[in-house]
């Protein structure tokens, strides 16, 4: 039992650790902008990049997120289930980082450009949208707000995170210049996710009876 | 009293390679690929596309005398869709763009037209050195001298009829050297047009170089548009077809996306884009950290409203954006 507890503590800091990956990146380049060097990932234009960039790390991490029930389902894991926690979180920081570099970098916390986005530039208005529901997802995250909220009210909060995700997807398509290739793998990868969903979840491999799932 | 000044990146005659040992570089690399002392990849052939002529040229007294974005900058930095949507992407990519032979096929409502070689609309110009203010539509502005002549020059030469209202640009689209055009990102080729007036306005450039030197492939070698009133899409690169019009021609952005992109496209901080403020704008020239995190003002077409702004009288500018 002890080692299987060591064990998941070490996947789950490796998860960790692979997810926080481009935020560590991001802070050593800008650390190399701010003392004058060249940095390949933000380039010319430092700000432009930081916000593409961790809109960027937001979408994947989202849909990396949602990626983990269907897998689980699909091969009979049910394990994989203890990490959507995580990675859901991963979202919610980098999404967050995204919209604080656009106003806050880019904007200098500018009032009046917010408002103009808010109510002028839709496409932002919904990555602005996409955010604010991840809000309260997570607030809730915590294993004492499940109980808190009760399991059946808690789920039913929580599919909230589908709508977020189409509503992402079509910021994400429309703030991009052109019909550029990455966001139409987003929404590529969402559709098929929410297609699963929608068949039934089909399974690949039977799950194993339930006296031998492991607990968390 | 005109102070130049010599960038970081200038070189001295004794460091230029001698002009024969240049010119026969393709047989010298080739040899040297066939020997095995080379690898045949596409980082060297970007090496290839660096080594660029210099280029003698007039300064031009209207330049101005801003900052001038770092030439690392100016060439690595770049919106060039054909050759990937990063702004890397082209600087990494446009090596495989062939410039040499390279001509301009010039149509439509003109006394001269035909199938020009690049050199053949080059060589009876004056080349001039102006520098320039370039604002993109993503709210980012660079500093950049140009290598070029006028292109009402350039209409002297073909002379255009009387039916010619428009003048429009199509860029080279060739799959086999342009990487980005496998996705439909754009309705390939790209495409560009002016107004006769603005066509023949002085201030617009056909630019064949860049601080001092042969355009880089990533900029639009070997011969592109340079509109500085204009958001910098408008100003197209590597130009293969000049077509002289009767009618406003089809524009490769307004085509994508005609409620944010309009033909005019003039510099214009108080029509907003959908996506972007154009209000202000993040001026890119090398200045470090802080200096790159603040915002300085648009002006009304780019600033160079004193030259531009009279072909314009009468219209809603922003109604035609």
């Amino acid at each position: 039992m002890v080692r299987k507890a060591t064990s998941r503590t070490l996947w789950k800091s490796s998860v960790f650790a692979v997810m926080a990956m481009p935020a560590a990146l991001l802070l050593w380049q800008w650390a190399l902008v701010a003392q004058g060097q060249p940095s390949e990932m933000l380039g010319a234009n430092p700000v432009q990049a930081t916000v593409l960039k961790t809109g960027e790390f937001a979408m994947r991490a989202l849909l990396i997120s949602l990626t983990i029930s269907p897998l689980a389902s699909l091969f009979g894991k049910p394990q994989l289930n203890a990490y959507r926690r995580m990675l859901g979180l991963f979202a919610f920081f980098y999404a967050s980082l995204h919209g604080l570099s656009h106003i806050g970098l880019d904007h200098f916390f500018s009032a009046k450009t917010l408002l103009e986005d808010l109510l002028k530039r839709w496409p932002i208005t919904l990555g602005f949208a996409a955010w604010a529901a991840l809000v309260p997802l997570a607030v809730t995250s915590t294993s004492k707000m499940i109980r808190r909220i009760g399991a059946k009210r808690w789920k039913k909060l929580h599919q909230l995170v589908y709508a977020l995700a189409v509503v992402a997807v079509v910021h994400n398509v429309l703030i991009t210049k052109g019909w550029q290739v990455e966001p139409l793998v987003h929404a590529a990868v969402l559709a098929a996710l929410l297609i699963y969903r929608m068949a039934g979840r089909p399974r690949l491999v039977k799950l194993p009876r339930p006296a031998k799932v492991q607990q968390a | 009293m005109l102070i130049r000044q010599r960038s970081a990146h200038h070189v001295t005659e004794n460091e230029v390679t001698p002009q024969e040992m240049y010119l026969n570089r393709r047989s010298f690399i080739a040899g040297a690929v066939a020997a095995g002392l080379l690898p045949a990849s596409p980082a060297f052939a970007a090496k290839d596309a660096a080594e660029k002529k210099r280029l003698e040229a007039v300064p031009w007294p209207g330049s101005t005398d801003e900052i001038q974005t770092p030439y690392e900058q100016a060439t690595s930095y770049n919106n060039y869709y054909e050759f990937g949507t990063d702004k890397r992407d082209p600087a990494k990519n446009a090596g495989s763009l062939i410039t040499e032979p390279w001509s301009v096929n010039i149509t439509g409502a003109v006394a001269k037209p035909g199938r020009y070689w690049v050199e053949d609309l080059i060589s009876p110009q004056t080349l001039e050195e102006r520098i320039y203010r370039l604002r993109c539509v993503e709210a980012w502005s660079m500093v950049i001298p140009w290598v070029g002549f006028p292109l009402s020059k350039l209409m002297a030469m073909v002379e255009p009829t009387s039916k010619a209202k428009y003048v429009a640009f199509k860029t080279l689209y060739d799959r086999s050297q342009m990487p980005g055009t496998r996705f439909r990102v754009l309705d390939w080729p790209y495409r560009e047009g002016l107004r006769m007036d603005e066509a023949a306005n002085p201030l617009t450039l056909m630019a064949v170089g860049m601080y001092g030197e042969e355009l880089p492939n990533q900029n639009g070698a070997p011969l592109r548009l340079v509109v500085p009133w204009k958001y910098g899409f408008k100003s197209i690169k590597s130009i293969v077809e000049i077509a002289f019009v009767e009618e406003q021609p089809k524009t490769s952005w307004n085509m994508s996306a005609p409620q944010e992109y309009g033909f005019y496209s003039n510099v214009n901080p108080a029509v907003s884009h959908p996506r972007w403020s154009q209000a202000s704008e993040r001026r890119l020239d090398g200045r470090g950290f802080f200096a790159s995190l603040k915002r300085i003002e648009t002006l009304p077409f780019n600033g160079y409203a004193d030259d531009v702004a009279s072909m314009y009288s009468g219209m809603d500018l922003s109604a035609f954006y």
